[in-house]
């Protein structure tokens, strides 16, 4: 076997989930309707009754296109396999991978990539339908150039995401019971990523300090980079930086990965 | 009216037992006890953006200012807590009652059926964190106003408070009850809860005939606004009648759907 098909086997494996969930990503997505709903009435209310056609940084039209956009890529760089590592880890499951030809790191990140590519045809046809009825509604037009900023970027957003909760995910080896401190966890992070309000919300000192995080870049900043927030060497810095927090999350969480395995006592399996 | 008096006891007796049991299970998985609470904390901070984004931007909404609207999200927080901690934690597992047949144990017990199947878990961390939260904000906004309550309106918003519970309950419990003819009803459940996040922001944030749809058709909006419209002496002849009005119906609906759909009920796997 060619050492590249492992990767594509991996990578089938977590298409052939997708597929088999689908309903359940296109349930997670009909669900966003609710807050794009009461978010749209809300900002309607503040525009109408502030009297600026800026607030927090947003004009109108650029804010609904943020909550629109933030809803769709929050459900797309989702991940979903913290409770499928602390089964492995707690029940056994890891044994498998040391007479695998493929590491544990590599499987799950193939099979998250071959899921994300059967989500991708969902997340198309949703986010076009949105930029149409966008367009249409409030006049938006996106340029070429955040186009394709925002596809670079939303695609180190995945990785970034991905390397994130796998980071989290390694809590399985120091804690005996996880409960719900995913879901915890979860929350914390969707929302200083942007994923519920743009982070100006919180004012200009507590955004100084989430630009110190890598947790904007992972929703806040594909979004702004698509609704023309950012733009020029904006974009090539942000990418640069989102490039940087992959490199430094991938190595914390093959160190953590490490440390932790040295607790792993192969219980079942 | 004596018999009356006597079920209602001995309904409060049982349900102090269930709370009691469930409090002593809990407390034998900490770990999932505590995380809860964190969970729970995390979706209030999310509730609390809304406020958030709210006082920031400086604006009155529609007549109401941004110290009356932390009374409404006050408000939503408390009814949160009993949505979540005392009803929500029933009605997710009532597919997996009738679907298994469990509902027959509950059938020979000497209490109402709709009763036991519907109240009998509770999660006290998530009740008591919403509430406790909910409570500071809400008092955090009158303070802030300088009102100051009389003991006739700090009695109407707790009957108000009651009556949201009502509504709530029976609101929604409908979309589980389906679960009797369909068996398998998570997706119209877990979509129908989505809606109870509609309250995150107050009703006079949405234009005049949605707030007619939530209010006299599926009255969502009744559920958190009313309490704090009493309070701060904003509600209208009209919503005061509703007010009472609905959660009656509601209930009354409810019950002979729940006397209905247990007609319907075979015991599937026992």
């Amino acid at each position: 076997m060619r050492s590249s098909n492992k990767y594509l086997f991996s990578f089938q494996i977590g298409m052939q989930n997708a597929m088999e969930y689908r309903a359940n990503f296109f349930l997670s997505i009909l669900a966003a309707i609710v807050p794009i709903f009461i978010q749209t009435f809300l900002w309607i209310s503040v525009y109408k009754n502030s009297g600026n056609s800026v607030v927090f940084g947003y004009s109108f039209a650029q804010i609904i296109q943020y909550t629109v956009i933030a809803q769709l890529v929050s459900r797309f760089v989702r991940t979903d396999f913290e409770a499928e590592i602390n089964d492995d880890i707690k029940n056994g499951g890891l044994n498998k991978f040391i007479v695998r030809p493929i590491g544990y790191f590599s499987h799950k990140l193939c099979c998250f990539l071959g899921q994300k590519v059967v989500n991708l045809v969902v997340m198309i046809i949703l986010f076009i339908t949105s930029i149409l009825v966008l367009k249409f509604s409030l006049g938006v037009v996106i340029t070429g150039q955040a186009m394709a900023a925002f596809t670079i970027s939303l695609i180190l957003s995945l990785c970034l995401n991905f390397l994130i909760f796998f980071c989290v995910s390694t809590l399985c080896f120091w804690l005996n019971e996880i409960g719900f401190i995913f879901e915890a966890v979860r929350i914390i992070i969707i929302t200083l990523s942007g994923g519920i309000f743009p982070l100006s919300i919180f004012g200009s000192k507590v955004v100084s300090v989430l630009d110190l995080m890598p947790f904007k870049y992972t929703i806040n900043f594909p979004v702004d980079v698509l609704n023309s927030q950012i733009m020029g060497w904006g974009i090539a810095r942000g990418l640069c930086i989102q490039v940087g927090w992959i490199l430094c999350i991938a190595l914390l969480a093959n160190i953590f990965w490490l440390i932790g395995s040295k607790k792993y006592i192969a219980v079942g399996g | 009216m004596d018999r009356i008096l006597k079920v209602i006891k001995k309904h409060i007796i049982v349900y102090w037992i269930f709370v009691k049991n469930n409090i002593m299970a809990q407390m034998e998985y900490r770990v999932n006890f505590f995380s809860g609470i964190a969970m729970e904390i995390g979706y209030l901070f999310v509730k609390l953006l809304y406020v958030i984004v709210i006082f920031r931007s400086g604006a009155n909404i529609n007549g109401f200012t941004p110290n009356q609207l932390l009374v409404f999200a006050g408000t939503f927080i408390i009814l949160t807590g009993f949505h979540a901690g005392l009803f929500m934690v029933n009605f997710m597992s009532m597919r997996t009652l009738v679907r298994e047949g469990m509902l027959d144990f509950y059938m020979v017990k000497p209490v109402s059926v709709q009763f036991i199947a519907t109240l009998r878990r509770s999660d006290m961390g998530l009740f008591v964190t919403d509430v406790t939260a909910g409570i500071i904000l809400v008092a955090l906004g009158v303070i802030r106003m300088k009102l100051s309550l009389t003991i006739l309106q700090i009695l109407g918003y707790a009957m108000f408070i009651a009556c949201g519970v009502a509504i709530g309950y029976s609101l929604f419990l409908i979309p589980q009850i389906l679960t009797f003819w369909f068996i398998n009803t998570s997706a119209i459940g877990e979509t129908f809860n989505s809606f109870w996040d509609i309250n995150n922001v107050p009703m006079v944030v949405f234009n005049k005939w949605f707030q007619r749809i939530g209010i006299f058709v599926i009255p969502i909006f009744v559920v958190t606004n009313f309490p704090a419209l009493f309070i701060l002496d904003k509600m209208s002849p009209l919503y005061f009648a509703w007010g009472l009005i609905a959660p009656v119906v509601a209930f009354v609906l409810v019950r002979l759907l729940w006397k209905v759909a247990i007609r319907n009920y075979s015991s599937a796997s026992s």
